[in-house]
């Protein structure tokens, strides 16, 4: 059997394994509207999409996934009721200004409520599907999106920096950068007020301030263009947030090491837990909801043959698409250490793109060449 | 392309004006043969260069696609329009004119954002509060991309705006906008203002080379004696000449130098030679000092020349008898 012929069979192979998860086997088109993948994932994305216009001037992209077709394609199917798709094929990419085009398998999973066990269920299936195509020696590499907000919210942290970090998720550099600004950062307390506004609220007790801040903003509406398009309200909240973090006695540079330790929490899943709760000293009651998720997600996957202790937690890792709410994972090859599939939650990407109620949404994508490689 | 040396020109406006400017200093004559009309010209001074009048746009895209040699266009311009600018093009000179900033602007009556921190955080929140992505009106969306980039400002989207950028917030086609500015009076006329950190690129107007055009020998040539007298006129804007009545010390000058960059060209022991010379003859005699030796040659232009004579009294007083 020649290389072509082995790969044709190997996919026949995998495919078939999709379809008896209960998978659609779609074909969503190669030429996508590219307004709906910039209203989804940031203007950020045209550095990565690649795009073109037609003769009425509409702007199309050739895919660069899967995910939001596939997503469209069920929203508009009647009666939406849970459905697994699978796919097979191109999607096209730039990156530093050189295209490319790269084969990818994959699945979505649309609508299904116990949100664990159907992580658990993708990640396995794509480790079947991975089998399938001949591989079988992996390291897996899985995080959490909801629990590194979780353990944001649960410190104390001016606004700014929450912000920050928030972005940072998935993005080592980002994170370094944040936490070095806080390392470096002078204590917020008496601080002099570069901002004239939020010298004049310091000092005045809430209710106070808020008043007088409603006054400057009105005053500042009625000057020139008016407030563009924000509301009174957001201006005013946000001058609040900023008289809080002003006041409160944060020791960012303090905080900054223990942070930076917590949010680089990397251990075998069994462990995660303990070694997050032992770092933040908390008490498990704060990160208790996706702590809960992530130990039915392991129980699940270890009825199902995958030991805690073969995956590989950690608090910060996440996948550059932002549309990602929960799990996350990648799986890479054993020895070359590659990277041939990535997946997780979206739960808020249907309600994006219009569907009126929320639809819980999970999938993995296979980079199908790197996977078909043979095994060393 | 031919074997001469293409330069492209602002076709239009301050720029066009300032570097017609720019070549008359240098002794060189930009002439349109054609009349204003022709988008063709020569530089009278050097042999084998051709003019080629362009918008500033046109000419930073022509450089990078190596169809002229040497381009007059801004900084801002290089960097919009030509990706990879640094491996394509060269920055031979900034020439001391059309200096602006491209700037992010937002309105003033945001009264809590003073810095690009705020900025960012107010982008993350926008879709919450509006439903939609904040949105950035711009010509520069290269210049707008990378800046967000640069402070992860992931969620918001480009309103393309090809004129009346800073007109955009308050028609509610757009919340913020990334534009060019000199002297900001325009951006303080529709109440807008520049958050600490949020001016993207300091511009000015350069001389810029291409890497990827056919330089000919002729082509180098002319652009020797082109960048030689470029140069003699950006060292004349930046430099001035002082004279002080003390003994040379050789190491008040060697801090001089070492600490402020100051030119010390006959050094101590070099006499250095004071001609008067016709203005119009002052490159040939400059090419002649050199052939005999002389490396630093300054010309300064003077504000009066007292003669031992009298000449146009004497040529007078004769005409009257």
């Amino acid at each position: 059997m020649n290389d072509a012929e082995r790969i044709a069979t190997a996919r026949d192979r995998l495919m078939a394994v999709l379809a008896r998860a209960g998978a659609e086997r779609i074909d969503p088109g190669i030429l996508q509207p590219a307004d709906v993948f910039v209203d989804m994932a940031g203007e950020d994305i045209r550095r990565r999409m690649l795009t073109t216009i037609d003769a009425e001037g509409q702007e199309k992209a050739l895919r660069p996934d899967f995910t939001i077709p596939t997503a469209l394609q069920y929203l508009s199917s009647q009666p939406q009721r849970p459905q697994r798709y699978a796919y097979l094929g191109p999607v096209f990419r730039q990156r530093d200004g050189v295209a490319y085009e790269v084969l990818q398998a994959g699945v979505e999973d649309f609508g299904k409520d116990d949100r664990p066990k159907v992580d658990a269920d993708i990640l396995l299936l794509a480790l079947r599907a991975l089998s399938a195509l001949g591989k079988r020696q992996l390291s897996i590499r899985i995080g959490d999106k909801a629990l590194y907000n979780t353990l944001l919210s649960s410190m104390k942290l001016p606004e700014g920096f929450r912000r920050r970090l928030t972005q940072a998720f998935g993005d080592r550099k980002a994170l370094a950068r944040c936490l070095a600004d806080m390392a470096n950062a002078p204590q917020t307390a008496n601080a002099p007020f570069e901002n004239e506004a939020l010298a004049t609220l310091s000092g005045l007790p809430e209710e106070e301030a808020r008043r007088v801040a409603a006054g400057l903003v009105d005053a500042a509406a009625a000057t020139g263009s008016g407030l563009g398009g924000r509301n009174p309200q957001d201006i005013i909240d946000r001058l609040m947030i900023l008289r809080e973090n002003a006041a409160a006695d944060h020791d960012l540079a303090k905080a900054a090491g223990p942070l930076g330790l917590l949010l680089g929490v990397s251990a075998a899943a069994d462990k995660a837990e303990r070694e997050i709760a032992r770092l933040a000293a908390l008490d498990m009651s704060a990160i208790a909801v996706p702590a809960k998720m992530l130990n039915r997600r392991l129980a699940h996957l270890a009825e199902n043959g995958i030991a805690p202790d073969h995956l590989m937690f950690e608090a910060s890792f996440g996948r550059p698409l932002d549309y990602y709410t929960g799990f996350e994972f990648e799986i890479y090859d054993g020895d070359t250490g590659e990277r041939l599939v990535g997946g997780g939650r979206y739960d808020q990407l249907c309600t994006r793109l219009g569907s009126p109620t929320p639809v819980s949404a999970v999938g993995f994508a296979i980079w199908l060449e790197a996977a078909e490689a043979p095994s060393a | 392309m031919t074997e001469a040396l293409i330069i492209g020109v602002p076709s239009k406006g301050r720029l066009q004006e300032q570097t017609a400017d720019l070549f008359k200093r240098t002794g060189l004559s930009l002439k349109q043969p054609g009349g204003a009309r022709n988008y063709r010209g020569v530089l009278d001074g050097i042999d084998n260069v051709e003019i080629a009048f362009l918008s500033a746009s046109e000419i930073a895209k022509e450089i990078a696609a190596g169809h002229v040699h040497l381009g007059v266009t801004g900084l801002d311009l290089i960097h919009e329009k030509v990706t990879n600018w640094r491996e394509r093009c060269h920055l031979v000179t900034s020439l001391g004119f059309g200096q602006a900033n491209v700037v992010l602007a937002i309105p003033k009556s945001w009264i809590d954002v003073t810095a690009i921190e705020d900025l960012v955080d107010v982008a993350a929140r926008y879709r919450q509060a509006h439903g939609k992505s904040l949105r950035i009106a711009t010509k520069y969306t290269t210049l707008a991309r990378k800046f967000c980039a640069t402070y992860n400002i992931a969620d918001y989207r480009i309103v393309e705006s090809l004129g009346a950028t800073e007109g955009a917030p308050a028609a509610g086609s757009a919340e913020v906008i990334v534009d060019i500015t000199t002297s900001g009076a325009t951006l303080e006329a529709n109440h807008l203002k520049v958050p600490k950190g949020c001016t993207i690129l300091r511009s000015e107007a350069h001389l810029v080379a291409s890497k990827s055009a056919l330089w000919s020998p002729h082509a180098m040539a002319a652009a020797r004696v082109l960048l030689d007298r470029v140069a003699a006129d950006t060292h004349s804007r930046n430099f001035v000449e002082i004279r002080a009545d003390f003994g040379y010390d050789p190491v008040l000058i060697d801090r001089l130098v070492n600490q402020y960059g100051v030119w010390d060209p006959f050094g101590a022991e070099a006499r250095p030679m004071t001609l008067l010379c016709p203005l119009r003859h002052r490159h040939k005699v400059v090419d002649a000092l050199r052939e005999g030796g002389a490396q630093v040659v300054m010309i300064s232009k003077l504000d009066d020349i007292f003669s031992g004579d009298n000449a146009l009294f004497a040529s007078l007083e004769k005409a009257l008898g």
